[in-house]
């Protein structure tokens, strides 16, 4: 594991961002920044006009390792170049911002109030080709809708499982256990997942660490046994729905916890914009999301 | 005399039709439209109906945070991905379907 990226990681001086217009082909995410299906006649024409903005995002001054510590890229994008550099070697080299690598493949149907990964057939060789694109850590999510302490726990064993594979190629495996911020037993919830965590990472050899990526709770340090085991390098929030403000407050009341947004970083951008006004917004919507980082 | 027998009847009439009044709210108190019963049951009722406001509530805050997660001001990636695998039943070009 590259001691450089883990130290940027482990001070966590930002906020890890998704770098992807997900989905690859989604118009959707396509339509949100301005470039409508007449604009393109093919598929072939939408991923270029997708990927030429995640090139004009990575080119953007204000997105360094100085305010973000990492980004997680898709597939699609860690098998693209930027500016004739395989994408996660640009990222690191370049921009300095850790690469990671989002690994699952959607959720099963919910079962005892949660929805576990869907089955990831070929991981093994996914990792080995993340390892050598000099990725340096995984993401994998899967979703809780209930307080309900069987589900958490098959949740919570799932998510390590994949994260012992992670750890087994050398990666750092964010895990990803999501609490859905509409269900009237959050808290609840949180506790449960809180304990289930605690007592997994009692399973994990020492000197192991991992990364953990959990919804704002509603108690405030919740998660900080958390925070400070030795056994976790990271915590990272996720907004999960909250407003940007919402979100932000909620981050500046849990100490030690860094923002990690699966929000697209192109609020606001549209391929319209010169790229003068381009960079300036993108740096200001940074600079948001990294002061709350960095208050929490 | 006649005055005091007539009295004996009309006592008798008083208090049957005092008793079948009687007997009457009684019988509409306990199985009435406004009776024991029928408070019972638009009690129970109105607890089915509470637990169902409940539950829809809880489905609307879930499609509401989903929704706001899909909207144009807030794009949360991670939805946006299982989103287009389970509702538009897309894959990635490497992936292979296992059915």
């Amino acid at each position: 594991m590259n001691k450089d990226m883990a130290a940027q990681v482990r001070a966590g001086n930002g906020f890890i961002a998704a770098l992807d217009q997900s989905g690859g082909s989604s118009p959707k995410a396509l339509a949100q920044y301005g470039v409508t299906e007449a604009d393109y006649g093919s598929d072939a024409e939408m991923f270029d006009c997708i990927h030429a903005m995640r090139t004009r995002i990575v080119n953007a001054p204000a997105f360094t390792g100085d305010k973000v510590v990492g980004a997680i890229l898709f597939e699609d994008t860690m098998d693209r170049d930027f500016n004739g550099t395989p994408a996660a070697t640009y990222l690191w080299e370049t921009q300095r911002v850790v690469p990671f690598l989002k690994i699952d493949k959607g959720l099963e149907e919910p079962v005892n109030g949660v929805q576990m990964m869907k089955p990831m057939p070929g991981l093994d060789a996914l990792l080995d080709r993340a390892k050598a694109a000099g990725i340096f850590g995984t993401k994998e999510r899967s979703v809780i809708g209930a307080a309900q302490p069987a589900g958490i726990e098959a949740i919570v064993t799932q998510q390590f499982d994949v994260g012992r594979q992670v750890l087994a190629h050398g990666l750092m495996p964010i895990l990803e256990p999501e609490i859905t911020i509409s269900i009237p037993d959050k808290a609840a919830a949180e506790e449960m997942l809180r304990d289930a965590v605690l007592r997994h990472l009692d399973t994990l050899p020492e000197g192991t660490e991992i990364m953990i990526k959990l919804t704002l709770p509603e108690a405030d340090g919740l998660y900080q046994p958390l925070v400070d085991h030795p056994k976790i390098m990271r915590v990272v929030a996720l907004s999960g729905g909250y407003s940007r403000d919402e979100a932000t407050a909620r981050l500046a009341r849990n100490p030690g916890v860094i923002a990690s947004f699966s929000r697209a970083l192109t609020e606001g951008l549209s391929a319209q914009q010169s790229d003068a006004e381009f960079d300036a917004h993108i740096s200001q919507t940074i600079d948001v999301i990294h002061a709350a980082s960095v208050a929490g | 005399m006649n005055e005091r027998s007539r009295p004996g009847l009309g006592t008798l009439i008083y208090f049957l039709l005092t008793l079948m009044l009687g007997l009457y709210f009684m019988f509409a108190a306990v199985q009435g439209d406004y009776g024991v019963f029928k408070r019972a049951e638009i009690e129970a009722e109105g607890r089915l109906l509470t637990e169902e406001l409940a539950t829809l509530q809880v489905e609307v805050a879930r499609m509401e945070n989903l929704t706001q997660r899909l909207s144009d001001d807030y794009l949360d990636l991670d939805l946006l991905d299982s989103q287009a695998r389970d509702v538009l039943g897309m894959v990635r070009t490497d992936e292979i379907v296992i059915h």
